[in-house]
């Protein structure tokens, strides 16, 4: 099976306000097809790790790479083209555009990626 | 839509927060429609007093400019480089402001393809009486045909016509404030005289306004003839040579010419007018300066308002970067937030701004001073329209770029991490 993700010797600190180091030594493989779920107590580190390999992130030690692709050497508008075409979001509080219907909220990665046309994607 | 991903974002925010639209459009519109209304306005004013100008002076007057001083005779004697000569109280030649050969200069002047019309005349001070009432101003000895074909003194006629002054001997067209001051009417007989003490008897054949308020209280027309009479000088005797060109903004070139080609002062209507041009060149300065600083106040209302709406949505672009929109994309959005302000705002500026000058041109105003008119004539120059509305959208462009800009730079981690 393909190596869809990857994180490789990931450390993570948080400096403000005090130094913490959040992740430890992260060395993760995801699968294609694969069904992965992240379990600890809050102040883990959960979200934090997720932020990093969803490409939010960039500010750690080591590597994610994404289908092979090493996410720290691609630009600003490569990841944003990456998130939007490879990678959904379902944030922990309800991060939802308020001035936008709930059809539109769902539409507006696929009005980006502008693969599908406008009926289709509605639909 | 596909083409534009950003467009569906920039109207839901335009129609959700739409009081916020109103009134940062509102700011644009004001700019706009004061922008059109004061430039109208001036420059309206502007073009009629112009106009009245190039049509009641010369586009190019010819005369002998008495204030010259002769240099002093010792000069012929003494060369400069070898003596000083200093003379004290030097005074002009005893000369009369006779142009000599003035009519051949006329007919010369009148086989140059560039020029429309020549009218010799001259001119002197004179006292107009009619009973007890005396009043002092210019008489003009005109060939009034020729001088009709310059001025278009038929159209300003209130009564009378002007072709009575070749009829009636002795005739004689007083301006319309003079003819009042007077308190003569058509027909009445005035006595004209002169500085040299010369009385003649004249009879009022026209009244003629035109709108230029200083002529119209002092001038008045009669026959060169007559003219020469009352300054007791001799048939050929003119002062003044007035030309109208076919084309205006020759007069500073042909000027200069003719005065190197007749030796005697030759002045375009530009410098016989000059205290006027720079009248007019303060006041567009103020104008302008007006127009900006309004453009820039609504400006910064742009600016607060995408900026405070930049703050309020933090959250919006943090999540449409997360999923998939680039730095690009979100400067996009509220950049065409901003111009979309400024192109309507702008638009309805522009109507609103016609339609106050519309009304204000229609509505008689009866201005009494400088210039008489019975309307204000207010300028409809599609430029000004184009100008404003470019202004505009700079405005906006730039007030929309800078908290856009800022927007784009906005890292959506540190937004959803701090929640």
């Amino acid at each position: 099976m393909k190596k869809v993700l990857e994180a490789k010797e990931l450390n993570k600190y948080f400096y403000k306000p005090v130094e913490f180091h959040v992740l430890k030594d992260i060395n993760l493989s995801v699968y294609s097809g694969e069904f992965a779920s992240i379990v600890g107590p809050s102040g883990s580190g959960k979200s934090t790790l997720l932020y990093a390999l969803s490409s939010l992130d960039r500010e750690y030690q080591g590597q994610v790479l994404f289908n092979d692709i090493e996410l720290k050497t691609l630009t600003n508008e490569k990841l944003a083209h990456l998130r939007n075409k490879s990678i959904g979001f379902i944030f922990q509080f309800h991060y939802l555009l308020a001035d936008f219907t709930a059809l539109d909220n769902v539409m507006l990665p696929g009005l980006k990626l502008g693969e599908l046309p406008h009926e289709e994607a509605g639909r | 839509m596909n083409r534009f991903p950003i467009l569906k974002i920039v109207i839901t925010h335009l129609t959700s927060r739409k009081r916020q639209t109103i009134v940062s459009m509102l700011g644009v519109t004001f700019g706009i429609t004061v922008f059109i209304f004061q430039a109208g306005v001036i420059t309206g004013l502007q073009d009629f007093f112009i106009e009245k100008t190039i049509n009641s002076t010369a586009h190019i007057h010819i005369f002998q400019n008495k204030n010259q001083k002769s240099p002093p005779v010792l000069r012929n004697v003494y060369s400069e480089d070898d003596t000083w000569i200093s003379v004290p109280n030097i005074k002009s030649k005893n000369e009369l402001p006779k142009l000599k050969r003035g009519l051949q200069i006329v007919e010369i002047l009148e086989s140059y393809p560039e020029v429309s019309g020549v009218s010799p005349s001259l001119s002197t001070q004179a006292i107009f009486k009619i009973g007890v009432a005396d009043i002092s101003g210019i008489i003009n000895g005109v060939d009034i045909r020729k001088e009709n074909r310059l001025f278009d003194l038929e159209q300003d006629m209130v009564s009378g016509s002007i072709i009575r002054l070749e009829t009636v001997n002795n005739g004689i067209i007083l301006g319309s404030g003079l003819a009042e001051s007077l308190g003569t009417v058509l027909n009445d007989n005035i006595t004209v005289v002169s500085p040299g003490g010369i009385a003649l008897q004249m009879k009022v054949v026209g009244v003629l306004d035109t709108g230029l308020r200083d002529l119209d209280d002092s001038r008045a027309y009669c026959s060169i003839r007559n003219t020469q009479k009352l300054m007791n000088v001799t048939g050929s005797y003119i002062t003044d040579i007035n030309i109208k060109l076919e084309d205006v903004d020759q007069s500073g070139t042909l000027a200069r010419e003719f005065e190197s080609r007749f030796g005697y002062t030759a002045e375009d209507w530009k410098q016989a007018n000059e205290g006027i041009f720079s009248v007019f060149r303060i006041q567009n300065i103020v104008t302008y300066l007006v127009i900006i600083s309004i453009l820039l106040v609504s400006g910064f209302g742009i600016f607060n308002i995408l900026s405070m709406m930049i703050y309020e949505k933090m959250n919006d672009i943090a999540i449409l970067k997360s999923i998939g929109y680039t730095d690009i994309d979100i400067r996009n959005v509220f950049l065409l937030e901003a111009l979309i302000i400024g192109f309507l705002g702008g638009l309805i500026g522009l109507v609103i701004g016609f339609v106050i000058s519309w009304i204000t041109s229609i509505i008689p105003t009866n201005i009494e001073g400088f210039v008489s008119s019975e309307y204000l004539n207010i300028n409809f120059d599609p430029a000004f329209y184009l100008l404003a509305f470019i202004f505009g959208l700079v405005a906006t462009g730039i007030a929309g770029y800078l908290p856009a800009k800022k927007a784009s730079k906005i890292d959506p981690i540190n937004i959803i991490r701090s929640q």
